[in-house]
């Protein structure tokens, strides 16, 4: 099981107890996530993935480590011979606990297990602990390995702390493993590499992330998302979301309208079907995943990458689309089309309108834009800058009113009164606020279109609307 | 895509079509044209607002869609509608119409985001639907072209159609249109000659005149006028001898 889903540590498998398939996950059989090396110690980029020493040292452990939990698993079922419970019995499990594992495990196995591999082990937490104290900023590694070897357990001593607090600072987000009694998902795996929460298109997984710092701590997201897995975190990676996931929720939203709250929900009930309440709730982190996830898509389209450009601050509409129906010389036409400009053919057209459907309510927060001006958009600081100058010009003649009206006054004898001194040359409504002496105001509809603040000392305040 | 903050405002407006002409490769040489609801409005004073900023050399024309145009005064049809400007093509100007509908399946989930997630939101449904354009683009291009073959077939049969039976009239109103035409971008009110006209313009015209003979169904409905305006003067009559008599 293990073997064949290492290049899918995704899927959903199942687990036979005796009286039916329970669904499981892929960390009870040592399934788990590998991040290997795609970039290099420098910028170069490999495009065969590779395992290093180190990581090739944790891929032979872990498969060590759970040959033996097979072989006593194997052991146990054997001990037990072919059980035929009837719907009393309770349901036994194929796939034990870790503590399980523990005390069955037979003497001799483990000894000569650990001869081979002693030598190996030490030699590797020596290269490890090197390999940290010159990756000053990352987190330290932990290698402990408490269940197999004492010597390591020696060696990693000063990790141990490290490796505690992530246990403590680890939320609970699979409830419902508790919920179903049968099943303690792990925080940490024979190696004490963290597992982690992994977002798919299927639900949400929890798996150890196996990963190599040898080539700097600052590779390891890199490495990962060759993988098509993009952390959630740089530092202290516990959530990844695989890029198939954020690739079909970009779909979804662009398709079928759905909000990532929805497509949240979702991902909860395909988790946990009958629990999705208990699945941590990761809305957040998928809204932001989501944002990063479209900008890195845009840039990818745009040539980023290989333009060596400076993806955060993109040139005008750089990341828009390009229309090849547009005549654009220079890009789309032949060079003699200056010699037949006139031709109608070359005409550009725009269109302009207004939406007041999208209106804002403005938030909280701390507004961090990712490609301002790269998109549809403009350049927020262009915008506002060009609009402080801007000339607001307006092409209706103002009337005014040759006394001055007396206050309150009845809407209808207002509107009778501004018909009398309107020339009716112009056509449009206005909507017309009256701001009484006692401080209310009222609204009626005229049928001119002027500003009225300018009347009449400012008792007026007058707006006018936008269609003709 | 530009944010618009109190109503419609020109300055808005301006702004987003000088980003357009800036992003979408625009040569001088080319002729512009915008199509926007209130152009008869926006385009007055378009020079003296955004005139500095506009390439130099830059024919800028002005329309009003199809749909919005119906809305405004009567001139505002000859002077500014597609149908009547030359080269444009069969265009409705209504484009963004169609694409507002979409978007705003999705404007009420970005009314609560910050205004840079709203605006990536915005922007990436706005350059998805450009992205499908693109890949529906040349079908949809040679459709039109298959389209526009047999429209332009039968639009020049009924072209001719009309022609010959305008008789001479048609080289007089050639003449206004393409005089009007070239007069527009300087005056947009040399395309009234489009309109109707008041009895007080006609009277001092030829009527246009036909040197062919009347078919029966033409015939039928002259003379169908005719009995309609003797009833006429009869009644006149007789009301007004009615009226003297009551005297």
């Amino acid at each position: 099981m293990r073997q064949t889903h290492r290049h899918n540590p995704l899927h959903r498998i199942e687990c036979w107890t005796d009286e039916y398939f329970r669904d499981a996950d892929l960390w009870e059989v040592g399934g788990y996530i590998l991040g290997r090396h795609t970039s290099g110690s420098g910028s170069a980029f490999q495009a065969q993935p590779t395992c290093c020493e180190g990581l090739q040292f944790q891929i032979d452990h872990l498969e060590r480590h759970e040959k033996i939990k097979d072989l006593s698993e194997q052991t146990a079922l054997m001990q037990r011979g072919p059980q035929r419970s009837g719907r009393t019995a309770p349901a036994t499990m194929a796939y034990q606990d870790e503590e399980m594992t523990e005390v069955n495990l037979p003497k001799d196995i483990e000894l000569e297990q650990d001869k081979i591999e002693d030598d190996r082990l030490s030699r590797q937490i020596e290269f490890l602990l090197r390999q940290q104290r010159t990756d000053s900023e990352a987190e330290p590694y932990p290698e402990a390995n408490p269940d197999a070897d004492a010597d390591a357990d020696a060696a990693a001593e000063a990790d141990v702390p490290l490796a505690n607090d992530d246990l403590d600072n680890f939320q609970p987000y699979l409830q419902a493993a508790a919920l179903f009694g049968d099943r303690n998902a792990p925080t940490s795996d024979a190696l004490d590499n963290t597992y982690v929460r992994v977002i798919h298109t299927n639900g949400v997984h929890h798996l150890a992330m196996v990963a190599c710092r040898c080539r700097g701590s600052a590779n390891v997201p890199l490495d990962l998302l060759a993988g098509g897995f993009m952390p959630a975190s740089f530092d202290n990676i516990k959530t990844l979301f695989s890029t198939a996931v954020l690739d079909y929720f970009r779909l979804c939203n662009l398709e079928l309208k759905a909000s990532a709250y929805q497509f949240y929900q979702l991902i909860r009930r395909m988790t946990r079907p009958l629990a999705p309440a208990s699945v941590a709730n990761l809305y957040h982190e998928l809204r932001r995943m989501s944002r990063l996830w479209r900008w890195m898509k845009k840039l990818k389209w745009a040539g980023y990458g290989h333009n060596n450009k400076d993806a955060t601050n993109p040139d005008a509409g750089e990341l828009a689309n390009f229309c090849p129906a547009c005549p654009q010389p220079g890009i789309n036409l032949d060079d003699g089309w200056l010699a037949d400009a006139a031709n109608p053919v070359y005409r550009r057209t725009f269109v302009a309108d207004g939406n007041f459907k999208a209106d804002h309510i403005s938030q909280k927060g701390v507004d961090i834009w990712l490609y301002d001006g790269g998109g549809m958009a403009p350049k927020q600081q262009d915008y506002f800058d060009f609009l402080k100058t801007a000339i607001e010009s307006s092409t209706v003649r103002l009337y005014l009113l040759p006394m001055p009206m007396p206050m309150p006054m009845p809407i209808w004898l207002l509107e009778s009164t501004m018909r009398k001194y309107i020339q009716s040359n112009y056509c449009g409504y206005g909507r017309l606020k009256i701001m009484r002496q006692d401080g209310n105001c009222c609204y009626c509809l005229c049928k001119t279109r002027l500003l009225l603040s300018e009347l009449n000392g400012g008792s007026f305040q007058g707006r006018t609307t936008e269609k003709c | 895509m530009a944010d618009l903050f109190k109503g419609e405002q020109q300055k808005n407006v301006d702004f987003a079509f000088l980003q357009a002409l800036k992003t979408t490769g625009v040569a001088v040489q080319q002729k512009v044209t915008l199509i926007y609801d209130i152009a008869c409005q926006y385009s007055v004073h378009l020079q003296e607002r955004i005139g500095q900023h506009l390439p130099a050399g830059l024919i800028v024309d002005m329309a009003i869609g199809l749909f919005h145009v119906h809305a405004h005064k009567d001139e505002c049809f000859f002077r500014f509608a597609p149908t009547f400007i030359p080269g444009i093509g069969i265009v409705c100007g209504e484009i963004l119409e169609s694409l507002w509908s979409a978007l705003n399946n999705i404007s009420s989930t970005v009314r609560t985001a910050l205004l840079s997630h709203r605006a990536e939101m915005l922007d990436d449904h706005a350059s998805d639907s450009n992205h499908k354009k693109l890949l529906g683009i040349a079908l949809a291009i040679c459709k039109s072209h298959t389209d526009a073959s047999a429209m332009v077939t039968q639009t020049k049969q009924y072209f001719d159609d009309m022609t010959v039976s305008a008789g001479l009239a048609a080289h007089h109103w050639e003449r206004a249109i393409s005089e009007a035409e070239k007069r527009r971008l300087a005056d947009v009110s040399a395309m009234d000659v489009y309109s109707t006209r008041n009895c007080a313009d006609q009277a001092d015209r030829p009527m246009p005149s036909s040197d062919r003979a009347l078919n029966p169904v033409e015939k039928w409905i002259e003379y169908g006028l005719m009995v309609e305006v003797k009833q006429y003067v009869t009644s006149m009559h007789h009301d007004f001898s009615h009226h003297k008599l009551f005297h």
